[in-house]
């Protein structure tokens, strides 16, 4: 074999250890979220006044977050493997969600749009950060992203009990994916 | 007058290829290193598919160039070291990373 045929199988073999590494699922973090979209998706269809599911999102999303941050640190000092750029790029990424949901919320104020279309529209920018996570974070996300976003239709167009479905389908992608990733992590062992 | 052979040129360089790195466990070591800001002996073990005395050798031939810092810490009474590419070692391996991709491209 000539010497640039070995540099090839060596380059080879680097990329198949750097796939081997990579194991950016997390499962608890799914399951937690996926509890949480439960509980807030849910609660619009069953308390009258709104401003209980405004209150929800401003305490479980900042908590949850850095609940996520806490579970990535830790998983990644019980596998042996961490990475501070890795978590600032996740973290970077969800912030810029929830502070472009926070923003929507000034259509409301300013009297363009009624919360019940504001949740609706916050719908829309979480399936468009899954998607985005989908596309450059971690693959998982993705098919996430496109749950997420039949539940914006959802919420639009269907008539009775719509955020609990949301909810339901929401919760069911993050654990299913879950799941993926526990098999996925414990067939590469 | 600069080489018009590509058999020559292709020699330079390999030349200037780093001979600590050339060994493919090192390289994806560092590679790894860098793209990861801390992993531990035991993960660099399961991921690189090598046996404790021969990840341990060509770790401690990175670590003696000054190309890795250890930390060594304890999880549940166990201890666990860790690697992390020092600043010269991403140096060396940049530097590398480009020759190789040189050389790869002339080599098409």
């Amino acid at each position: 074999m000539t010497a640039t045929g070995n540099l090839k199988d060596d380059i080879a073999y680097v990329r198949a250890a750097a796939e081997r590494a990579e194991s950016a699922t997390i499962p608890s973090i799914y399951v937690l979220w996926a509890l949480i979209s439960l509980c807030g998706f849910a609660l619009a269809d069953f308390v009258a006044d709104s401003r209980w599911v405004g209150l929800f999102w401003a305490v479980a999303g900042p908590a949850g977050f850095g609940a996520s941050a806490w579970l990535g640190y830790r998983a990644g000092r019980r596998t042996g493997q961490g990475s501070g750029r890795f978590g600032a790029r996740w973290g970077v990424h969800w912030l810029a969600f929830m502070a472009a949901a926070a923003l929507g919320a000034a259509m409301v104020a300013a009297g363009h749009l009624q919360w019940s279309g504001f949740g609706s529209l916050v719908v829309l920018l979480l399936a468009l950060s899954y998607i985005y996570a989908g596309s450059y974070l971690d693959r998982r996300m993705l098919a996430i992203g496109v749950v997420v976003g039949a539940c914006y239709l959802l919420t639009l167009f269907v008539p009775g009990y719509q955020w609990t479905l949301a909810g339901v389908l929401v919760a069911g992608a993050l654990v299913w994916q879950a799941i993926l990733g526990t098999r996925a992590r414990d067939a590469a062992h | 007058m600069p080489p018009t052979d590509p058999n020559v040129a292709s020699l330079d360089e390999l030349a200037a290829l780093n001979g600590l790195l050339q060994h493919r466990v090192r390289l994806a070591i560092c590679v790894l290193l860098s793209k990861y800001d801390t992993m531990s002996f035991s993960r660099l073990k399961d991921v690189l598919d090598e046996k404790d005395g021969s990840l341990g050798t060509h770790l401690r031939k990175l670590e003696d160039a000054g190309y890795l810092a250890v930390d060594k810490t304890y999880r549940e009474r166990r201890p666990v070291t860790w690697y992390q590419l020092t600043a010269t070692g991403q140096q060396h391996l940049q530097r590398h990373v480009e020759s190789l991709t040189r050389l790869i491209g002339r080599a098409r």
